[in-house]
């Protein structure tokens, strides 16, 4: 009999290791990949303990910051419903977007943590704490431009001409990201698609605003001097079997070159277009950008250009009066606008401050100052007057966009200030009214209050 | 018992030098009971410091209470059983205070009522092991002959409580088996009790028959076999474990009943085939049972495969797969992990939190403890001088074992999951009772 014992008392040990080693299976080898799994409710009770970093715009106002409560857990609280598609959100459950999706890692705080800090805090039971983030973006000027486009659809882009760096960036309508997690089916129902960010990833006809690429690129070809007087009786001309009309006509026979762009006289700029042909008028606007997606720190959108080349003459003249195939996005045209003021340099985008510069030569000094002149003009007596700010020089262009479909016409204003002839501009900007009508009325007083305001910011 | 106890345990001591503090025998069971309230009272304190982030001393009061029971039974046994086993009861004790730690983390509503269990428990031990002494009282005393003379008493008694159960048995949750009997508010478990009533049984039958049950009588075709009446057991016990788990639906008992069974047996004859004979037939019964009742099939569907139905049917078997990992090697620390995603942790998974809270660590230290409880009463039955203390000692000794293999394995998924508890651990009077009773009865089996 102990010999029957010694075996049975060896069977149960030896029962006791197996469940050792299995121990070890499911504590150890396997752990990593048990713990990634989706219903691990820990990843989300974790989640909910960590304690993200704040984000601040360039003087310092909070945007973004966590509260923790007296359990450990954080909420992410937003200083307004106007910053949400400049910032982006963050929810548990619908995840994270904009800026709070790019820079994830410093605001959770794993971008400079070692591996043996992480286990020791791990350890610890220490809560992780994220980096503060400082945006370029100024908190004043993008809580106005949302108050000013407030009510109505469209977008803001307001940059530093000069850096690309963004200072206000409005799609309204707008969500408030504090009630993300209450109102998102609603947000994803309406109708104004307000979880949809207009300034990065909204394209629309650009409409006169691509005036300037069409004088640039002619300017660049020699295919046009600033003394050219264009013949232009009537504001309306035959091209290619159909009849073209200016819309802004000044009421003079005889205009020259800047004239012609300052009014967006669409007969000018379907000769111009027509002497470009498709091909070059289609570089010109790749190398304006409209052919990728700003590499901003959240998705933006590539324009698009005519599909197919060559272009009818009627094609063509649609197209250099903005009204053809080509679509851009409001960050687009903005960057367009500093690469004029810029004298030539097309800025990379940034939301954030002190970021490294990127600028890209698309047009010489020269052109550019042409096309600035023929900016100046256009608010100083053409029909973009309504952009212009008392005691400085304004640049701009007007647009009015056909939407198609017999609908309201889309509203542009690109421009940017100081733009005196001595002066470095500032601020360059972009405003498109969705359905807003004429340019003039519904874009640009918004593009000059904001400007007045960036001006007076020290 | 007369004479000199050949069997009796020898503590080998190496020569050493004088000055160095060494642990005699003497005292090496004070030391060990020492180190399990120590550790006892840290984990409370430990608690108190990660749930309310203080030292709560008055928070600590099961610690004091069972270290102060833990003393009591510790010089009882000592003023009257000398020369007991010194590693049990401080082994035991560890597992009781540790669950009393989990208790009071994973269901503090339940601490007070888990700590008087444990002292309960503790006073059963000691009623078993001092009251079933030969000397005890009167020379006329029977001991442990008690339980041996009457031995269809006693299984008939458990068995007549186990009926009561069948009829008006209830569950204190409200929903699931209903193996409890309840009494003003007290709820209890015959089962429990009667597993030591049949190990009690089974040594002293098996230690009768052993001559008969290990002649051959008559062959079969090629099988031999023991005369039929001695044969009967096997059936019989077969039969138990199918009423138990038809009946009763409990499935952990009627496993434990039975393997307890085939290993006391194989003991006794030394016959493989009548394991294999005995495994065979509950092979047939489990499949009968995965093919009649939807409560096996579920068991073993989910252990089969979980990963399917992680969020449903197998929410719980997932979940304590997850806090193993969760604890990792070191674990998370007391009271500082999520083992509370497990559904009735504090009962059947206490085994799982401990591997959350405690890690690796922790876990190995638990199966380390009950493998030492193996031993120590495996030895116990090695050294035994009459078949039935052997046989005795041996089946508790199983009976310990296998439960606690059973439980972690389950929470392991090693196994498909019977809802047993894990002894001394888990929350729940009557296994705690048992489990101490089940010591006590390894002391009076010392001899």
């Amino acid at each position: 009999m102990q010999a029957n014992i010694y075996r049975a008392l060896n069977l149960m040990l030896a029962l006791f290791l197996l469940v050792a080693l299995w121990l070890g299976y499911w504590g150890v080898a396997r752990a990593p990949k048990l713990l990634a799994r989706e219903d691990n409710p820990r990843r989300v009770e974790a989640e909910r303990r960590v304690q993200r970093g704040r984000v601040l715009d360039r003087h310092g106002t909070l945007l973004a910051w966590s509260e923790v409560d007296d359990d450990g857990y954080a909420e992410r609280h937003y200083a307004g419903d106007w910053l949400a598609h400049a910032i982006g959100y963050y929810s548990l459950r619908h995840g994270v977007g904009g800026i709070e999706a790019a820079l994830d890692q410093e605001l959770r705080g794993q971008a400079e943590r070692s591996a043996w800090e992480a286990w020791r805090n791990g350890l610890l039971h220490r809560p992780q704490v994220g980096q503060d983030v400082t945006l370029a973006l100024d908190a004043k000027l993008q809580q106005a431009a949302s108050q000013a486009l407030a009510g109505r659809t469209g977008a803001v882009v307001l940059l530093d001409a000069q850096t690309g760096e963004v200072l206000a960036l409005v799609s309204q309508p707008t969500f408030d990201p504090n009630r993300l997690d209450a109102d998102w089916e609603a947000l994803r129902e309406a109708p104004g698609r307000p979880l949809f960010n207009r300034a990065t990833q909204g394209l629309y006809p650009p409409g006169a605003t691509f005036n300037l690429v069409v004088v640039a690129a002619a300017l660049e070809e020699g295919l046009t001097t600033p003394d050219e007087v264009f013949q232009d009786k009537h504001g309306r001309a035959d091209v290619g079997g159909t009849a073209v009309r200016c819309a802004n006509h000044p009421g003079l026979v005889a205009l020259d070159l800047l004239q012609a762009a300052a009014y967006g006289c669409n007969v000018a700029f379907a000769r111009l277009s027509l002497r470009l042909g498709s091909y070059r008028l289609t570089d010109y606007a790749k190398t304006f950008g409209i052919d990728r997606a700003p590499g901003l720190e959240m998705p933006t959108v590539t324009g698009q250009l005519a599909g197919t080349l060559p272009l009818s003459s009627k094609m063509l003249a649609l197209t250099g009066s903005g009204q053809g195939e080509t679509l851009v996005s409001p960050l687009q045209m903005a960057l367009i606008a500093a690469a004029v003021a810029a004298d030539g340099q097309l800025p990379s985008p940034t939301l954030l401050l002190n970021h490294a510069r990127f600028a890209r030569p698309v047009i010489s000094p020269e052109s550019g100052r042409l096309v600035r002149q023929a900016m100046v003009l256009a608010v100083a007596e053409g029909p973009a007057r309504q952009a212009s700010v008392a005691g400085t020089t304004v640049a701009g262009k007007v647009g009015t966009a056909e939407g198609g479909g017999g609908l309201v016409p889309h509203a542009w204003f690109v421009g940017f200030a100081p733009a005196g002839p001595s002066e470095t501009p500032r601020f360059s900007i972009a405003v498109v009214v969705e359905h807003g009508g004429r340019g003039n009325r519904a874009a640009a007083p918004i593009a000059a209050q904001l400007l007045a305001l960036a001006l007076d910011t020290p | 018992m007369a004479g000199k106890r050949t069997g009796q345990l020898d503590y080998h001591q190496p020569p050493r030098p004088p000055n160095l503090p060494a642990v005699q025998p003497s005292n090496l069971e004070p030391t060990l009971l020492a180190l399990a309230t120590g550790f006892t009272a840290v984990g409370f304190i430990l608690l108190g410091l990660a749930m309310q982030g203080r030292v709560n001393l008055a928070a600590t009061w099961p610690a004091l209470a069972w270290a102060a029971g833990l003393a009591g039974a510790g010089l009882a046994l000592r003023r009257w059983r000398p020369g007991h086993d010194p590693l049990l009861l401080p082994a035991a004790g560890l597992l009781t205070g540790m669950g009393l730690v989990m208790v009071a983390r994973l269901a503090p509503r339940f601490l007070a009522r888990q700590t008087i269990w444990s002292l309960l428990g503790l006073g059963t031990m000691l009623a078993a092991a001092l009251g079933l002494r030969e000397q005890a009282g009167r020379a006329t005393w029977p001991g442990l002959r008690l339980l041996r003379r009457y031995r269809y008493t006693w299984l008939i008694g458990g068995l007549a409580v186990l009926a009561l159960t069948l009829a008006f048995g209830v569950n204190p949750a409200g929903t699931g088996a209903r193996l409890w009997l309840g009494l003003g508010g007290f709820y209890f478990q015959p089962s429990e009790p009667l597993k030591l009533l049949m190990v009690v049984f089974l040594a002293s039958y098996l230690a009768e028959k052993r001559p008969l049950l290990t002649g051959t009588a008559y062959q079969v075709g090629r099988l031999r076999l023991p005369p039929l009446p001695y044969l009967g057991p096997v059936l019989l016990m077969w039969g138990f474990s199918l009423l138990l788990l038809i009946w009763q639906r409990d499935l952990g008992a009627a496993w434990l009943f039975f393997a307890v069974f085939l290993l006391m047996l194989y003991v006794t004859t030394g016959q493989l085939r009548y394991v294999l004979l005995g495994l065979g037939l509950f092979g047939l019964g489990a499949l009968i049972g995965y093919r009649l009742f939807d409560h096996v099939r579920l068991r073993v569907d989910i252990w089969w495969s979980p990963w399917a139905e992680a969020s449903g049917r197998a929410f719980q078997i997932v979940q304590s797969l997850l806090a193993f990992a969760a604890g990792g090697v070191l674990g998370q620390g007391i009271g500082q992990g999520g083992p509370t995603f497990i559904p009735v942790v504090h009962s059947d998974f206490v085994f799982s939190a401990i591997g959350e809270e405690l890690g690796l660590l922790g876990t190995l230290g638990v199966t380390a403890l009950f493998a030492l409880l193996v031993t120590c009463a495996g030895r116990i039955s090695l050294a035994a001088q009459t078949p039935f203390r052997q046989l005795l000692a041996f089946g508790l000794a199983a009976m310990l074992g296998l439960q606690a293999l059973t439980i972690m394995a389950g929470s392991l998924k090693l196994v498909p999951l019977t809802g047993v508890t894990l002894p001394f651990v888990s929350y729940g009077g009557s296994s705690l009772v048992t489990s101490f009773a089940l010591v006590g009865l390894l002391f009076a089996a010392e001899g």
